[in-house]
């Protein structure tokens, strides 16, 4: 089915929509969640958090690409899990309890300066990447967007993993000094 | 800033070049796969037609080259038959002796017999080699080079055994296709023996008295039937590629 059709049924409220957004994408979300949870069962629950977002989200949202929609809330819900699991590892520590107790009085309040702050970084981040050429740009959003291993990168980038981990390496640099020409504190 | 909020803005990506790069994953996936199955049809056509060369050239050793012309001419139906056992024994004549004055062979002359042509002695050379030489050893005392017919253009002196007919199919067919000759046998020699014709052919006539020359290690008995299998005459001797004796 093509994606206009289905977030149709997302607007009409249809919960066909999500299983066809299940046989469409289920495979490739569930990837994205992989590769950041590496956990089967945390990757199936970010999968299906991300068809809750997005049932919720569409009205009003009508994005114009579903599958980099669809995989952004994913992305987002993997490392808002696993950011949740490793805080839960590190409940045994008196160190790991005040240093949330202290970053929650530090982000208090500021969650939408914040989104505001990540919104404008992404806004650089896109400037840099595309005055980058185009091999060095799908690298560098495969492995740290996609967060696909480095060797995998590499293959279907072309270059061998040595190559493509020097590329990486320049562009990291450049992009540091890009954000802080750009005004970012880094 | 940190890693964390780094990672966190690179969801505000545009979609255009997300699209872009994930595109380029799906698409060398598969140019991967077709890659590896390339390869492996690449590996099993090498296997295949490894296998298949041998199985051919198993079979071509197999069939040797007498029979295969043999099949080809049978096939042209330039062979008759095998005679059937009908021909036996009572209905031929006495088979002669060497002693008898009514047995006149009519060997073939050094005035009958054609000169020598060179280009003919390559020929038959030629044809010599292709022949396997395991198979028969000319004897040079019955079958003298000199005494050798003519192969082509020249027509046979009225001695040579060869008819008309033959004289004309030898221009048109192949130097040498296989004969068959159907021979009644009269003498036993240290090479081979000697006979009467008793099929109709293109070289000899019916009763024809023919030497035989083969190292064939089966002799026949005096007075039996042998088919003869024949690339060579020279004159009255053939040399036999095979015989098979005809047991009644």
């Amino acid at each position: 089915m093509r994606d206009e059709k289905i977030i149709d049924l997302y607007w009409e409220r249809n919960e066909q929509a999500i299983k066809h957004t299940d046989e469409k994408y289920g495979k490739y979300l569930s990837k994205i969640a992989y590769n950041i949870l590496a956990d089967k069962e945390d990757s199936n629950e970010s999968v299906n958090d991300t068809y809750l977002a997005a049932w919720n989200s569409m009205p009003p949202q009508r994005p114009t690409a579903l599958s980099a929609y669809l995989g952004k809330i994913t992305r987002q819900i993997s490392i808002d899990i696993f950011r949740k699991r490793n805080r839960e590892k590190r409940k045994g520590s008196e160190f790991a309890v005040s240093y949330d107790e202290l970053n929650d009085i530090l982000s208090a309040g500021d969650l939408t300066e914040e989104q505001v702050q990540a919104k404008l970084l992404g806004e650089a981040i896109n400037r840099f990447l595309s005055d980058q050429p185009k091999e060095v740009r799908n690298l560098f959003i495969g492995r740290y967007y996609f967060l696909d291993p480095l060797k995998e990168a590499a293959r279907y980038c072309g270059m061998s993993e040595g190559k493509a981990k020097s590329i990486l390496y320049r562009t990291r640099c450049m992009l540091k000094e890009y954000l802080q020409k750009e005004g970012f504190e880094i | 800033m940190n890693a964390e909020k780094l990672h966190d803005a690179l969801n505000y990506l545009d979609d255009s070049m997300i699209l872009e790069t994930d595109r380029l994953r799906h698409k060398k996936k598969k140019t991967v796969i077709f890659r590896r199955f390339v390869s492996v049809a690449a590996c099993i056509c090498i296997v295949a037609t490894t296998v298949f060369g041998i199985g051919h050239m198993r079979s071509i050793k197999e069939n040797s080259p007498l029979d295969e012309n043999f099949e080809t001419s049978q096939n042209n139906g330039d062979i008759p038959p095998a005679p059937e056992n009908s021909q036996s024994t009572e209905n031929q004549p006495p088979a002669p002796d060497n002693s008898d004055p009514s047995y006149n062979p009519a060997p073939p002359t050094d005035e009958s017999a054609p000169e020598k042509d060179p280009e003919q002695d390559e020929n038959s050379e030629s044809a010599e080699e292709s022949a396997p030489a395991d198979e028969w050893v000319p004897d040079e005392e019955s079958a003298p080079a000199e005494e050798m017919p003519p192969l082509e253009e020249d027509p046979p002196a009225e001695e040579a055994p060869p008819t008309e007919d033959s004289s004309s199919d030898e221009k048109d067919e192949p130097e040498w296709r296989i004969h068959k000759l159907v021979v009644k046998v009269t003498h036993i020699t240290e090479d081979g023996f000697k006979g009467y014709v008793r099929n109709e052919n293109n070289i000899y006539g019916i009763n024809e008295y023919v030497t035989v020359i083969s190292n064939e290690r089966e002799k026949p008995e005096i007075g039996g039937m042998v088919d003869v299998y024949f690339y060579e005459y020279d004159g009255y001797t053939v040399y036999a590629e095979r015989i098979f004796v005809v047991k009644e």
